[in-house]
């Protein structure tokens, strides 16, 4: 089959490679007839996430129709169109029986690397480095997809690809993300990048009650979108001093809940920013948290800072006095999309969100590796690319 | 170890004895640069050109290998740690979210164990408390294939203790204790060996220096055994399709690597 392959910093390439097989009787496999680029992919090709080798196949998102089942899994037969979270996770352990699929305690085969890195690991992940779990991912014609018992949904009748698709991960990751902040009728949120996380969280915030939403980026055609999503929007490259003029916008107290939707390749503007730049570059922090620390910064006091941005490493000059010091919440961390499924797709079936419109780009798995590069570089108002094997 | 069943290696040794007197972390250190001292000077004219060198690596060497210096030694000086203990112990535990009573029964059936194990290729149980035991011959330890293990002690469902008979080229003693946590969060299984190579001094300071990577290795096991409880399968990419590899590619063709097994990174 074909198949999108990891071989360096800002090198990916469609290769030919043998087809996956059943290797547990949990698996499936499935044909993938949806894939797409994630933001956190950027992440991997820009070489920044360790553990990765060489013809790695990358991809955590993907859909696609059921073509071989293993031996235990009695609920998807061949034929079955389903929709595959990109957190792999057992279903048996305490993590995984308390709702917590992305903290799974056995999906990830090297989780002694993850270990001595975090302590504990945390669940495998499709196509996101060896240190979680270095599955084959989706960017690819098929897919092993294991625990296919607990993890795959099926997608119902009038369903599109292209609406169901993001329930693999960012529509889920938006709308954890707003959850986290545990919204109030009347709440102001702030939400920190517009890329396709920062969409679907803005747009979950106003789901879950948010009566004000504050958009943050710099590039235009995302701010476009965020505003058509109900958003006012602040470009930082314009506003300086974003935390002073959220306050502005908030009477003086700061956004109920604020969500960072950027990660650990934030850019930001100032002093700061070009330090974290600099220092990301000796390789002095692995991590760039300028998104960070002005959510923390323009959060009320006794509120909820929510990070759905990826981050992997160490991080310096977090203002952590400000966090203790404003009583905040924070709450971080791999979305538990197994938990999200069913209820989205409900949300979607019932006509109050359509998430195909984040996208802006379809493509042929062929012509992945220029999707790659035209989403890292914002060219074109890329804002999702959609492949199709 | 009694006395009386002392090996010559043992008697050689006790005849030259000096307590240990190098800490463990010095001694990787000696090992690390004795070594690279050694090839060094054995590369670039070994003996003939009388560089110091080699009978340096040498020495570190020895030093590294057997934790005792001379050069301490004559000076006074120890950084051995005061209780240096004559078996390597370790110790795990990990958290399997079944109840107590399921999770003794399915580590008590030893025969089905290997299964699911890297090390363990079979267990034959001989009668109620005896089984013998081979190991996987892949296991880079230098240890002997079969083994006979007795349960000497059984407190189901909560102990067993157990320990392996004198035909083994180790001495090993161990205990497994099960114990239920509070609102279903399952059982702990806490595994404590300890071993001690027959074969000297030499043998069990090789042990000690191993005892990192040997807890990794127990650990995947408990961690097999947890997956299979817990999951009822052991996850893995092996066998999984990746991009050819271009280093490989350029020599000898596509060549397709193996994925990863529990603990193989």
């Amino acid at each position: 089959m074909k198949a999108l392959c990891w071989y360096g910093k800002e090198d990916v390439r469609v290769e030919t490679v043998p087809d996956p097989t059943l290797t547990n009787p949990r698996d499936a496999i499935v044909k993938v007839t949806t894939t797409c680029i994630c933001g956190s992919d950027l992440h991997l090709y820009n070489g920044v996430i360790p553990s990765m080798e060489q013809g790695d196949i990358l991809g955590h998102e993907f859909m696609g129709e059921v073509v071989e089942v293993g031996t235990e899994v009695q609920n998807l037969k061949v034929g079955d169109r389903v929709v595959v979270p990109f957190t792999i996770a057992c279903g048996g352990c305490f993590f995984c029986q308390r709702g917590l699929w992305s903290l799974c305690d056995n999906s990830n085969p090297n989780a002694a690397a993850a270990e001595q890195l975090y302590g504990s690991s945390g669940s495998g992940l499709f196509g996101y480095s060896h240190m979680f779990g270095g599955y084959a991912g989706g960017q690819a014609e098929y897919a092993r997809v294991p625990f296919a018992d607990v993890g795959p949904m099926k997608v119902p009748d009038g369903i599109t690809d292209d609406q169901a698709v993001f329930l693999t991960d960012i529509f889920p990751t938006g709308y954890m993300a707003a959850e986290n902040c545990d919204i109030q009728q009347g709440d102001t949120v702030a939400v920190w990048g517009c890329g396709p996380v920062g969409q679907f969280a803005i747009r979950s915030a106003f789901m879950l009650g948010a009566d004000k939403v504050i958009a943050i980026d710099d590039v235009p055609e995302r701010l476009s979108l965020a505003q058509a999503g109900g958003a006012e929007t602040l470009n930082f490259r314009l506003v300086k001093d974003i935390v002073g003029v959220i306050k502005d916008m908030t009477g003086g107290r700061g956004a109920d809940a604020t969500i960072e939707a950027v990660g650990m390749e934030a850019h930001g503007t100032g002093i700061m920013a070009t330090v974290d730049r600099v220092k990301h570059n000796l390789k002095l922090q692995t991590d760039r948290p300028t998104a960070l620390r002005e959510a923390i910064q323009a959060c009320r006091k006794g509120g909820t800072v929510s990070i759905p941005g990826v981050y992997s490493g160490f991080i310096d000059h977090v203002p952590f006095g400000a966090a203790f010091g404003k009583g905040l919440t924070l709450k971080m961390g791999q979305t538990h999309v197994q938990r999200y499924l069913a209820p989205l797709m409900e949300r979607i079936v019932n006509g109050q969100i359509d998430p195909s419109f984040i996208i802006t780009h379809r493509m042929s798995l062929q012509e992945a590796p220029n999707g790659y590069r035209i989403f890292r570089e914002k060219q074109d108002d890329c804002i999702k690319v959609v492949l199709h094997p | 170890m009694s006395n009386n069943n002392l090996s010559s290696a043992d008697k050689t040794a006790a005849r030259y004895y000096y307590p240990e007197n190098v800490s463990v972390k010095e001694r990787q250190f000696s090992l690390l640069v004795g070594t690279g001292m050694a090839l060094w000077g054995l590369l670039n004219g070994g003996l003939k050109n009388k560089s110091m060198l080699l009978p340096l690596g040498a020495y570190l060497l020895k030093r590294g290998a057997t934790g005792q210096c001379a050069v301490y030694r004559l000076a006074g000086r120890s950084t051995a740690s005061a209780d240096v203990q004559s078996h390597v112990v370790i110790e795990k535990s990990i958290t399997i979210s079944r109840s107590l009573a399921d999770t003794y029964a399915f580590w008590r059936n030893i025969a089905q164990l290997p299964q699911y194990l890297h090390f363990i290729e079979t267990a034959v149980p001989l009668n109620e408390t005896k089984t013998s035991w081979k190991l996987n011959t892949t296991i880079p330890l230098p240890l002997h294939r079969a083994w006979t293990i007795e349960l000497t002690r059984e407190q189901a469902p909560t102990l067993i203790v157990f320990h392996a008979l004198p035909s083994s080229n180790l001495e090993l003693r161990g205990s497994l204790r099960f114990s239920e946590l509070p609102n279903d969060r399952g059982t702990e299984v806490k595994l404590t060996i300890a071993y001690a190579p027959r074969g000297g001094d030499l043998a069990r300071n090789i042990a000690e220096l191993n005892k990192a990577a040997v807890a990794q290795g127990v650990k995947d096991e408990m961690m097999r055994l947890k997956q299979v409880m817990e999951a009822g399968e052991i996850s893995t990419t092996r066998g999984q399709p990746q991009g050819p590899d271009m280093a490989a590619d350029s020599q000898n063709g596509v060549v397709y690597r193996p994925g990863n097994g529990v603990g193989s990174l």
